[in-house]
């Protein structure tokens, strides 16, 4: 029987606008990712996706509620102990990939290395740049690869150090629609391959049809549907 | 990837804007170094004279301090001459023509002659006797523990704390017979490149004054980081007989009449000057160690005995070396230590403004290493350790480049101040806190940028 490696109980977030009014934008009930699962979270915009994603990663904390990820229940860390989580049992794919652009592809890596549990490790490292086809670019700046090497980066960044979930926001957002397969295909194969799961949010509902398993977080976010 | 590594690529990613944070600050170090260094060599300068063989100086009345700068460091006016007649109130019975001993003998282990006014090519002429490098010593100052240790380095030999008598490394002293000969200080004869044979004529008055008749090099002192190292000394008995070194004498006492002074006429055959017409400019007198009493304590019974009669005066070394330091070389201090406390906070302000200026540019990454699972304490280190890193590679660099100004000007203050600086010239204490110094003012100059990028917020930067 699969485990959850996410899962969140009755998570409320709110933000606070400027004129002191006050907007919902997480009421959540239940959500689970199970091992291995890959899963493409569709939405409008606005409705809440990305702050999911910050909440489930421990870089914003729920109003209230509880998330737990791979069995440890991030809302009673503390922040240190919840980074470390973060480096060591997530990856995070970015719309924009946020690549460092003074590292090279493989420092990129490392640099992720670094603040995980484990030790930075260079060969390691060059392998998963290379199990993206990136061997020959290793040394290669940011500004030297092409948009779709920036994103295989990313992808190789996030699975550094061994995450049992690889959390992608908008990972095709910002870039055309030839290359928008090549990203999903690579997510996609590269987590089943590591047995990552993965899960993508997406405006895009061509990118959610390529997903075995789709959610729309109309469905089960509240704030969302009270919003909608 | 060390915190270490990642402050480095930080570095090396906003290039221009580092190197110029630590060009400002380079440019800020070699201004302080030098200026300590400059400020350490006249202050060991002036200590290093205190070390003398002598106690007491003897000259014409008037300012002690000028006339130790003279008599020591041979910088400073020329000051008035004294009677060769007074004089001789120092020497032994053995030592006079009279037979009797005088008046302060004494008290005197050793009293030296020496008649200045010549130059030969910058350096100041010394006439003196053969007793200045045989009866006198050197010691007690020169350089502090790491210029020692930067002597070692480079082969050249430490000053040591205890007296040493004069060491030829060519040749050998004058003999008072010896009319035209001359020793060379170590610095003299490495600039000119003279060395013992070579003839060289003195100037009189200055550079450009009338030229002497030559004086043969007899020896090159070895180097005693003294004084004595920039001084031209020549035989006083040639002195004597160059124009315009004779006293006139009055119509009455006739050449018939005059009484020589020398015990011997040169090898050469020169006829030495009479006594009644000679000066001199001063005496160097080590005084005795009376049965009881501390050569110290002999000495000051000695100055009063003196500075109570018309004929001269008598200055302590030491004791004028000591005003010397608090009338000018303290005050002077205090300036450089303000210039260079300036200089600092102006550094710092530039590694401050750097900071904040690259903080602005690095938010972003800041934010991405955070998601990433960076802690804020990683952060704020890499912040903390690009500074320190920016802060000790221009400070090397400025501390290299103050070395290299101190040998740049070192000709010039040679020149107009009568020290030696040098590419090893140190001062060793202050340049060393500099290191820690640097590393805190760097320290506490990125610790609002680190804080800033320790705030950072996450998720506003990440969308």
């Amino acid at each position: 029987m699969p485990n959850p490696v996410i899962e969140l109980e009755q998570v409320k977030k709110a933000f606070a606008m400027p004129g002191g009014e006050t907007v919902a934008v997480l009421d959540i009930d239940r959500f689970v990712l199970e091992e291995k699962d890959q899963v493409a979270l569709s939405g409008q915009s606005g409705s809440g996706k990305s702050t999911l994603l910050h909440v489930i990663s421990g870089i914003m904390r729920p109003d209230s509620g509880r998330v737990w990820v791979d069995g440890h229940d991030l809302t009673r860390l503390g922040e240190a102990a919840s980074d470390r989580l973060r480096a060591d049992k997530l990856g995070l794919v970015f719309q924009q990939f946020n690549l460092l652009p003074g590292f090279t592809a493989l420092e990129n890596v490392l640099v992720a290395m670094s603040f995980g549990s484990g030790k930075p490790d260079r060969w390691r490292a060059a392998d998963l740049l290379a199990s993206v086809g990136l061997s020959h670019r290793l040394d290669h700046k940011p500004a030297e690869l092409s948009i779709g090497q920036q994103q295989r980066v990313a992808v190789a960044r996030a699975l550094a150090n061994r995450p049992r979930v690889i959390l992608a926001d908008e990972p095709t957002a910002s870039i055309d629609t030839a290359h928008q397969d090549q990203v999903i295909d690579l997510l996609t194969t590269t987590c089943a391959e590591q047995d990552v799961a993965l899960l993508v949010v997406t405006h895009a509902p061509e990118v959610a049809a390529r997903f075995p398993k789709q959610l729309r977080l109309d469905d089960f976010n509240r704030a969302a549907v009270h919003h909608g | 990837m060390s915190l270490f590594g990642i402050a480095w690529r930080n570095i090396r990613q906003r290039l221009l804007t580092s190197g110029l944070t630590a060009l400002s600050l380079a440019l800020g170090v070699a201004l302080v170094v030098a200026t300590l260094v400059i400020g350490n060599v006249v202050k060991q300068a002036f200590n290093s004279g205190s070390g003398l063989g002598y106690n007491l100086i003897v000259g014409s009345k008037g300012s002690p301090l000028q006339l130790v700068l003279n008599s020591v460091y041979l910088i400073s006016k020329p000051i008035e001459n004294i009677s060769w007649g007074f004089y001789e109130e120092f020497l032994p019975a053995s030592a006079r023509a009279d037979g009797v001993a005088g008046r302060f003998a004494g008290s005197v282990r050793t009293a030296v002659p020496i008649c200045m006014g010549d130059y030969f090519k910058g350096f100041r002429v010394v006439g003196t006797n053969a007793a200045y490098f045989d009866g006198l010593t050197y010691g007690g100052g020169g350089a502090s523990g790491f210029g020692r240790w930067l002597g070692r380095l480079v082969g050249r030999p430490p000053a040591g704390a205890a007296p040493k008598p004069f060491a030829f490394a060519a040749g050998r002293n004058f003999r008072n017979d010896e009319f035209f000969g001359g020793v060379l200080g170590a610095e003299v004869a490495a600039n000119l490149g003279l060395d013992a044979g070579d003839l060289f004529a003195p100037t009189h008055g200055a550079d450009d004054g009338l030229v002497h008749d030559p004086f043969t090099v007899t020896g090159v002192l070895t180097r005693t980081d003294t004084p004595v190292d920039r001084g031209v000394y020549v035989n006083m008995e040639g002195f004597y007989l160059q124009e315009g070194h004779a006293k006139p004498v009055e119509a009455a006492a006739d050449a018939a009449a005059a009484t020589p002074a020398a015990q011997a006429s040169a090898a050469d055959g020169h006829a030495p000057l009479p006594r009644e017409q000679r000066e001199v400019t001063a005496i160097l007198v080590e005084t005795v160690s009376l049965p009881g009493l501390p050569a110290e304590l002999t000495a000051m019974g000695l100055r009063t005995a003196i500075n109570e009669g018309r004929d001269g005066q008598a200055a302590e070394p030491i004791r004028e070396i000591s005003v010397l330091l608090q009338l000018f070389v303290r005050p002077l201090e205090l300036l450089l230590l303000l210039i260079t406390t300036l200089v600092v906070i102006v550094s710092a302000i530039g590694i401050l403004v750097s900071m904040v200026g690259s903080s602005l540019e690095r938010t972003r990454d800041v934010a991405v290493m955070r998601a990433l699972g960076a802690r804020r304490s990683h952060v704020l280190a890499t912040v903390l350790i690009e500074a320190v890193l920016l802060a000790v590679g221009g400070g090397l660099v400025g501390w290299a480049l103050g070395h290299v100004i101190v040998a740049a000007i070192g000709p010039l203050i040679t020149t107009n101040a009568g020290v030696s600086a040098s590419l090893l010239s140190s001062a060793p204490a202050a340049e060393l806190l500099l290191v820690p110094f640097l590393i805190a003012l760097a320290i506490l100059a990125a610790l609002l940028p680190a804080l800033a990028a320790y705030r950072t917020d996450v998720a506003k930067w990440l969308g």
